[in-house]
Formats: C-alpha cells, sequence, structure tokens
C-alpha cells in the first residue's frame, strides 16, 4: 500500500512540474473565469437590476462562469500525454490507470479550487457583492464541488482526449452529467449569500458528497480502459 | 515467457491481427519481419499490454517489459533526467546515474527532451526501457532514428542485459532494417496481413534462419 501511494505521489509531483514548466492549464483556468467574470460584470452593470435583484442571481452567475470555464479548459489537461505517450510510458512502466487518474484528481482538483477561490473575488467586486462573512462557508462549498468537478472531468478528458473534436466534445459531455454538482454548488451558494447559512436539513451537503463518490469510483475503474487502445 | 492463442484484434472494419498464436520462450530473440501494415507494431503493443485484444488469450511469464518504439513515451517538458527519474520511481527504483552514462546522454542529463535532436530523444527512450532491468524486451523499429553509434548503444545495451540475466531475457525485434539486427536473431517470425505465414520455431540454426529470411526478401522484392 505505501509503495502504491508513493506512486501516486510521484505522478502528483510529475504533474506539477509538467504544470509549472507550460503554465497551461491553470493560466487558461484563471484567464477563462477572470474574464467571463468580467463580461457577466459588465453585462449585468448595463442591465436595470437594483442591488437586491444582483445579489440573488450572484450565485447563479458564478456557478454558470465556474461551471463554464472549467469544463472549457480541462480539453488541455492531458496534451502533455497526448503529444509524448506518456499515459503509454507509465502503463509500461507498471503504473495502474487508478493510480494516473488519482494523481490527476488531487492536481485538477487544487487548480480547480483556486480558480473558483479568484472567481468568487472577480465576480463579487465586478457586481459590488460582499462575500466576506459567508467566505469560509462558501470556501467549503468550492472545496466538495472543485473535487466533484474534477472526480468527473479527469475521466471525461482521458475518453475526449482521442478524439479530434475533443474541444467540443469534453464540454458537450461533462455538462450534463455536472448539472448534480451545479445545483447543488448553486442552491448552497444561494443560502449562504442570501440567508448568511445553510438550511438545517437541505439534501444539498449530501447529493454533493455522493456525486463525488460515484464520480470517484467512476474514475478509479474506468481510467484504465479509457486511455488503453 | 509470452504465450499469444488465436489472438484478433480490428481497428473497425480493419482486421489487423487474425487470430494469431505465437510463442516465444526465455533466451530468444525474435525478429519479426512483414510488410508495412502486417500487424507488427499492433502484435506488439499488444504484447506489451498498451492495446486491447478482441479475442484470444495472452499469457506474460513478466511484468517487466521494456518496449522501444518509434514513439518515445516521454515527457517533453521534463528534462532527460526528470524523465528518468520519474521512470525509476514508478517502477520502485532509485535512479541510476550509469543510465545516462551507458546511453552517452551526460551532456544532454538537464535539458528538456522537446528539445533533443531525434537522435538523442531516441536514446532518452531506450534508457527509459532498460531503467526496470526487463525480461522481455520489445523493440518496434527501433533503429528508425538511430545512427549507427546509437544502434550500436542499445544492441550493446541488449547484449549486456541478457548476459546480466544469463539466457532469462526474451527479445522481439520489429524491423525493417534486417541487415542491422538479423545476425543476432534465433528465430524469424514472417507476418503478413496480422497472420504469421512463416516461422524458423525457436533456436533456429543459422541456415535456417537465412532460408526464411531469403525467401522473404525474394517475395518483397
Amino acid at each position: 500500500m505505501i509503495r502504491w501511494c508513493s506512486v501516486v505521489v510521484s505522478l502528483v509531483s510529475k504533474e506539477w512540474q509538467l504544470e509549472w514548466r507550460g503554465r497551461e492549464l491553470l493560466t487558461l483556468l484563471l484567464c477563462n473565469a477572470t474574464l467571463m467574470a468580467v463580461l457577466v460584470g459588465a453585462g449585468v452593470s448595463s442591465a436595470v437590476l437594483n442591488a437586491e435583484q444582483t445579489t440573488k442571481i450572484f450565485p447563479m452567475l458564478l456557478w454558470v462562469v465556474f461551471l463554464l470555464s472549467s469544463a472549457t479548459s480541462a480539453t488541455r489537461f492531458n496534451e502533455q500525454e497526448l503529444e509524448g505517450r506518456g499515459f503509454e510510458g507509465l502503463l509500461l512502466a507498471g503504473v495502474t490507470g487508478s493510480q494516473m487518474y488519482l494523481s490527476k484528481f488531487v492536481v485538477l482538483s487544487v487548480f480547480l479550487l483556486v480558480s473558483f477561490l479568484v472567481l468568487v473575488g472577480v465576480l463579487s467586486i465586478a457586481l459590488d457583492q460582499n462575500v466576506s462573512p459567508v467566505f469560509s462557508a462558501v470556501f467549503g462549498v468550492g472545496i466538495a464541488t472543485s473535487t466533484a468537478l474534477s472526480a468527473l472531468l479527469v475521466l471525461l478528458a482521458a475518453i475526449a482526449s482521442t478524439s479530434k473534436l475533443k474541444g467540443v466534445l469534453l464540454p458537450v459531455i461533462a455538462l450534463p452529467l455536472l448539472f448534480p454538482v451545479f445545483l447543488c454548488g448553486l442552491e448552497m451558494t444561494s443560502q449562504l449569500v442570501l440567508n448568511g447559512a445553510l438550511e438545517e436539513g437541505a439534501p444539498w451537503p449530501y447529493l454533493l458528497l455522493c456525486a463525488n463518490a460515484i464520480y470517484l469510483v467512476a474514475g478509479i475503474n474506468l481510467f484504465d480502459p479509457a486511455i488503453r487502445e | 515467457m509470452i504465450e499469444l492463442k488465436n489472438v484478433s484484434k480490428a481497428f473497425g472494419p480493419l482486421s489487423v491481427l487474425r487470430k494469431l498464436s505465437l510463442s516465444v520462450q526465455s533466451g530468444e530473440v525474435v525478429l519479426l519481419v512483414g510488410a508495412n501494415g502486417a500487424g507488427k507494431s499492433t502484435l506488439l503493443k499488444t504484447i506489451a499490454g498498451l492495446s486491447k485484444v478482441d479475442s484470444g488469450s495472452i499469457t506474460r511469464g513478466t511484468k517487466k517489459i521494456g518496449f522501444v518504439s518509434h514513439h518515445l513515451f516521454l515527457y517533453g517538458r521534463l528534462t532527460v533526467q526528470e524523465n528518468l527519474t520519474l521512470f525509476s520511481s514508478v517502477s520502485g527504483r532509485a535512479f541510476d546515474s550509469s543510465l545516462l552514462s551507458a546511453f552517452n546522454l551526460e551532456g544532454v542529463a538537464r535539458q528538456a527532451v522537446a528539445t533533443l535532436s531525434k537522435g538523442n530523444q531516441a536514446r532518452v527512450g531506450i534508457a527509459r526501457a532498460f531503467i526496470d532491468k526487463p525480461e522481455l524486451i520489445l523493440l518496434d523499429e527501433p533503429t528508425s532514428n538511430l545512427d549507427e553509434k546509437a544502434t550500436a548503444l542499445l544492441l550493446a545495451a541488449i547484449a549486456r542485459r541478457m548476459t546480466e540475466s544469463q539466457g532469462g531475457v526474451a527479445v522481439v525485434f520489429a524491423t525493417h532494417d534486417i541487415h542491422r539486427v538479423a545476425h543476432l536473431a534465433t528465430r524469424i517470425v514472417v507476418l503478413d496481413r496480422g497472420a504469421v505465414v512463416d516461422d524458423t520455431g525457436p533456436f533456429a540454426s543459422r541456415e535456417k534462419i537465412d532460408k526464411v529470411l531469403g525467401s522473404y526478401r525474394e517475395v518483397n522484392r
């Protein structure tokens, strides 16, 4: 088990090294999220909406922008593997698909969380919203949704990576499957922003945990067949 | 070492391997020959476990497989040393700097693989294949990007590995560059449209090998 985990750690380190050299995925995530947030902010500012109405639509705009920017940016996640056929090199070295999947899941989760936090900041400035009273709770929602998004996007990016239309294919297949995560994130953020706390007994945190578990189990089991010819 | 029974593989409507059966023992050096599209690369990828078969079975006597191909199976943005360190660590080994000297890579160890010449990239690919002291060495057109010196290094590495293991290694070569490697072969297997059409059998005599190679060359002239 220690050996199995040490391989995952080596792969996580490899993912960081590749991202550090190319600064590709994180840059793309942050640029997409910031640009979309600024555009949305400009659009809402020009509309005739009062402060209360803007507060009501803030969570929805946050989640639409986060999901779209994440799903479109993740298409670049396997570029390095495809260029040098790194996946196959790792398979030859005895690395399992599950180990590759987990390492990518960890790294993408962190990148998505960073992107989410930047997006919350930019969008709250653009829409003149104060989220600081509920920031720690929103941060928690960000962690749970980033892991769910990452669990699904890593698997789907591997499936889409063999297609010539991967730039189109990934968002098209990812967005419908990410709907439960969108709904949970939206509902929880709305409750936090509008009421200052989550409603007691609300099903959304449990639904989000279930989505995390389902996507992770699917990814661990299906990543290996997805990357083999 | 490996046994394939009635292995078939198709890419869509194109049948690449057709009920192919082949058994390779330790100590054998098999030269796999055939025209383009005969199924040599697919057969090697199938043996390596990189490609799934549609039907039939494959039994591998080892998990230590070294695969050298015109594909590098490396990360272009990482340096030579980082690549070799990564593949050593995931194989459960510490990085052995003698790999760099064995393949004349000391001078480029800190350069990103993508910035190297094709010849040097191929050497890194070969070094990667030898990290885990493979017991089954698969070579898919390994000499296509190599100059004479690099080819000699590759053949020396194979010979060294065979000596170290005292005959416990099997080698399967797929190449068009027959004259460079024919002297090593202990067996010739001729593939045509995904099936074995001629086979000298294991540890064949030089006379039999030359005869099969001669008739193969005659047919493909």
